[in-house]
């Protein structure tokens, strides 16, 4: 007997149908799975074949053979348990003929067990996009794909489960969803006393999405600047929720009510954890920090190798990887936040701590300077904090949600302005469209003329300029950058620094 | 050969220098008659150590003398012997002065009015703005700076010669083929148009410690007032004041913050009888009996409103974080940004390192 259940196969975040095809003949008993199983899918015989044992299913000792089609496509990962074993069913006739309107996924444990697996949620996009009637999975990722789509979702415990349903079509009893939704405990900016310039970088860089570059000696608060601005990100809307959710679950986690992510990679990370792949093509760092945070502490110590691959990503504002011949993408749309010590000793200007020489400090800087640090708008000057800053006399400023206001405020702007745009935010205007954007008064021009001697600015510098200037022009709810808004940009431009350079004359 | 390419040999040969030079040019009169020493008279020379002895044998080859002395003229580095007319009058008052020097560009006139200015090489944004408004100032008024072209101090101040049109001469501790520290490259290349680079060590000499102490009493015998910038408690630049002291120089000591460690060394000088150099005018006015005239003073011509002024005040020659600068006038980061633009527009402060600042002149 034939029969066919239709499975699904995750490529990166995209999905490809497989049909999982059971024919059972007479010869020698045997158990076949063909179609590039690859090593999880070929144990899947085991499971399958203990698990139906379990729930008071005997195999007939009958040549079984499965196939995975599409047969060049090589299968991965153990969430093709479930249509094979009710591809088998079908074929041993343990359940009805059905409709080919479900797809199946689960993996199975040998008690017959229905266990979860990763990736439900972009499978779940897939089929109702292809227009399939319903989705058969483990009840745990049921409960998950339910909050993100309104196609059925069948959730099951154990096999049992799978062939009353089958049989009968008597879903099985709903569970209580008892996970509980992510809470991140975020510092608050009222938590930091006094460094009303980093605030107000911070503030910038948010309003605007750019990249920021925070300087400044050890335990002048960089860290915990960095960790605040989540908190003054606008919310997800319901649409980003969704995506937070299918990336959480490629990487087998589920999030019920995600937020803006705040991703902290390990200095120690490598090409494939930043940029994703592995076995099944998960989403590296930079797609799990898509639509918020990248934060890279102490930026020489990650590898060279590790920050060249940021620049692609972040000038696409997408991840692509390729394997074998097929390319994978991921979203990864993040704002980077940076940290370093201005040189090797942490200290410099000053003097009195610090005894690095010229060279020591270029080749330091050098280190982290590589073609992403040219997307970088912004760069934060920070002091080693003093008494007044620790011990909380000095005053605490406005708390996180009234700057979120004002940056969500800038949002709206950008939102408005760009809408018959690609981009959406200041960061992201290519230098084509800057003219047009960021039009300039003579008085302006001027300006812009005297900075761009005086700083010896590049082309680069000098359009970051105008971004910066867009940016702190729409949180001031001015339609025209001022000259004030340029001589603010300026203070924050990412310029080399040649520390003890040849002055002017 | 000719008796200057005798000369050439008898200064190049490593291992002995000015002192042991002295002594066998007194027993033995020219460096011709060194040369014909026959190898048992060498041997017995008393004013040589053995590893000098075998340097001397090896190097009396008539050919490889010449040929490295025409190599020497064809690279435009000029040779100077200390009986010669144009050899720097003041090194004579040395005990040990050289037997020859190398130079290129100019030596330092008898008639220049010098001063040397010297300091640490890892010195402060201050001991830098120092340094090069004293030697714009002094090289402005016509004296010649001498320094040592040493990363720091050294460079500052020839630099700011330089930027006076002045001129300024560099004694290095190394052959004057090659240019040490790497990183001041440019400015030894301008020195030799505007002034000299020059060194008792031959071409192709390497830079080693043991050279510098050696310059450093060069540099002190040159000038005719040693000006020390910042100089910690133990600081090398603390011998060429010795060296300067001995020669009966002037000595002029910059001060510092009491608790500011690269200050140290100056104000122990000062505590001792050096004289305070609060300016450049303290320089110029000192009664050595020559009226240099006075500096122009750096009046602050530019009106300032309040708030302009608020900022101005809370800067000085230590670099200062804008948000330091925000603490201590109170108000907003924007509007801070716009009085340091407008300040630095007026010439009156500079920005020293991203997001730190200075006031500039003094």
């Amino acid at each position: 007997m034939y029969y066919q259940i239709t499975s699904a196969a995750l490529q990166g975040m995209d999905v490809r149908l497989v049909q999982v095809q059971t024919d059972i003949a007479d010869g020698l008993p045997i158990f076949d799975m063909v179609g590039l199983p690859g090593s999880e899918v070929r144990e899947a015989r085991e499971r399958v074949r203990t698990a139906l044992r379990n729930s008071g299913i005997r195999l007939p000792s009958k040549r079984i053979t499965v196939n995975l089609s599409p047969a060049d496509l090589r299968k991965e990962g153990t969430a093709f348990d479930l249509a094979i074993a009710a591809s088998v069913l079908g074929g041993i006739q343990a359940i009805p003929p059905h409709t080919n309107d479900c797809i199946i996924l689960g993996e199975l444990g040998l008690d017959g067990a229905v266990l979860p697996v990763r990736g439900c949620i972009s499978v779940a996009r897939m089929a109702r996009d292809a227009g399939f009637g319903r989705l058969i999975l483990p009840m745990k990722n049921a409960q998950e794909c339910r909050l993100v789509t309104d196609l059925p979702c069948i959730g099951l415990r154990n096999v049992s489960e799978l062939i009353t349903y089958l049989r009968k079509g008597t879903e099985p009893e709903e569970e209580p969803d008892v996970s509980e939704a992510e809470v991140r405990e975020e510092p608050d900016f009222s938590d930091l006393c006094g460094l009303e310039v980093a605030k107000r970088a911070a503030e910038i860089a948010a309003a605007g999405r750019h990249h920021l570059l925070i300087t400044g000696p050890p335990g002048a608060g960089k860290t915990m600047l960095a960790r605040c601005i989540p908190g003054i990100l606008p919310g997800l809307s319901e649409e980003e929720k969704k995506v937070q959710m299918e990336l959480k679950s490629l990487c087998g986690e589920s999030s019920r009510n995600p937020e803006r992510p705040f991703r902290h990679p390990d200095p120690g990370i490598t090409p494939g954890g930043l940029l994703g792949g592995g076995k099944g093509i998960r989403p590296g760092e930079l797609a799990l920090a898509h639509q918020g945070i990248l934060y890279l502490d102490e930026l020489p110590s990650y590898s060279s190798q590790v920050l060249t691959l940021l620049r692609g990503p972040m000038e696409e504002g997408r991840v692509t990887l390729t394997r074998s011949g097929s390319i994978y993408e991921f979203p990864a749309d993040f704002q980077l936040v940076a940290s370093m010590n201005p040189c090797p000793c942490g200290y410099y200007p000053d003097r009195q701590r610090c005894q690095c020489t010229p060279e020591q400090i270029l080749r330091y800087r050098k280190k982290a300077d590589g073609a992403f640090m040219d997307r970088v708008d912004l760069c934060l000057t920070m002091q080693p904090m003093d008494f007044e800053d620790i011990s909380g006399r000095r005053g605490s400023g406005a708390p996180s949600s009234v700057i979120r206001e004002r940056v969500r405020a800038a949002w709206e702007i950008q939102k408005e302005r760009y809408r018959e745009e690609e981009f959406h935010f200041n960061s992201r205007l290519p230098h084509t469209k800057i003219p047009e954007y960021c039009k300039l008064g003579p008085k302006e021009e001027e300006l812009m003329e005297r900075y761009f001697t005086r700083f010896g600015l590049s082309g680069r510098g000098y359009h970051k300029v105008l971004k910066t200037a867009r940016t702190i022009a729409d949180l001031d709810g001015e339609e025209r950058i001022r000259v004030r808004h340029l001589k603010e940009a300026v203070c924050y431009r990412t310029e080399d620094d040649i520390p003890e350079g040849r002055g002017q004359a | 050969m000719t008796h200057r390419e005798y000369w050439f040999w008898l200064c190049s040969i490593t291992g002995i220098g000015s002192v042991s030079l002295r002594a066998l040019l007194e027993r033995y009169g020219t460096p011709e008659a060194l040369w014909e020493l026959s190898a048992e008279e060498v041997n017995g020379l008393s004013q040589l150590n053995d590893a000098q002895k075998r340097a001397f044998q090896e190097s009396r080859e008539e050919y490889a003398v010449r040929k490295r002395f025409d190599r020497m003229t064809m690279a435009g580095i000029e040779f100077v012997t200390l009986e010669e007319e144009n050899y720097p009058k003041r090194i004579l008052q040395l005990y040990d002065p050289p037997g020859g020097l190398f130079y290129k560009g100019q030596l330092p006139p008898d008639s220049l009015r010098s001063t040397a200015i010297v300091g640490a090489r890892n010195c402060s944004p201050y001991g830098r703005e120092v340094s090069r408004a004293f030697a714009k100032a002094l090289a402005a008024a016509g004296i010649g700076i001498v320094s040592g072209l040493a990363r720091g101090v050294d460079g500052y101040a020839h630099e700011g010669a330089l930027s006076a049109g002045g001129r300024t001469y560099g004694v290095l501790g190394c052959g004057v083929d090659i240019c040490y520290p790497r990183q001041n490259l440019e400015l030894y290349l301008e020195m030799q148009a505007n002034g000299g680079v020059l060194s008792e060590q031959p071409p192709g000499i390497q830079p080693i410690p043991r050279h510098f102490p050696m310059r450093n009493r060069l540099i002190a015998a040159l000038s005719d007032a040693i000006l020390i910038v910042e100089a910690r408690e133990k600081s090398g630049s603390l011998i060429t004041v010795d060296q300067g002291l001995e020669l009966g120089r002037e000595i002029f000591a910059v001060p510092g913050r009491i608790n500011d460690s690269l200050s140290q060394g100056c104000n122990e000088l000062i505590r001792h009888g050096a004289t305070i150099a609060r300016s450049p005018a303290d320089l110029l006015s000192y009664p050595t009996g020559q009226d240099f005239g006075e500096t122009e003073e750096k009046a602050l011509k530019l009106p300032l409103d309040s708030s302009e002024k608020l900022v101005y005040a809370c800067l000085d020659l230590v670099p200062k974080n804008i948000q330091g600068i925000v603490n201590q006038v109170q108000l907003l980061p924007p509007v801070v940004m716009e009085l340091l633009d407008s300040l630095e527009l007026k010439g009156l402060i500079r920005e020293v390192s991203r997001g730190y600042y200075i006031k500039t002149g003094l």
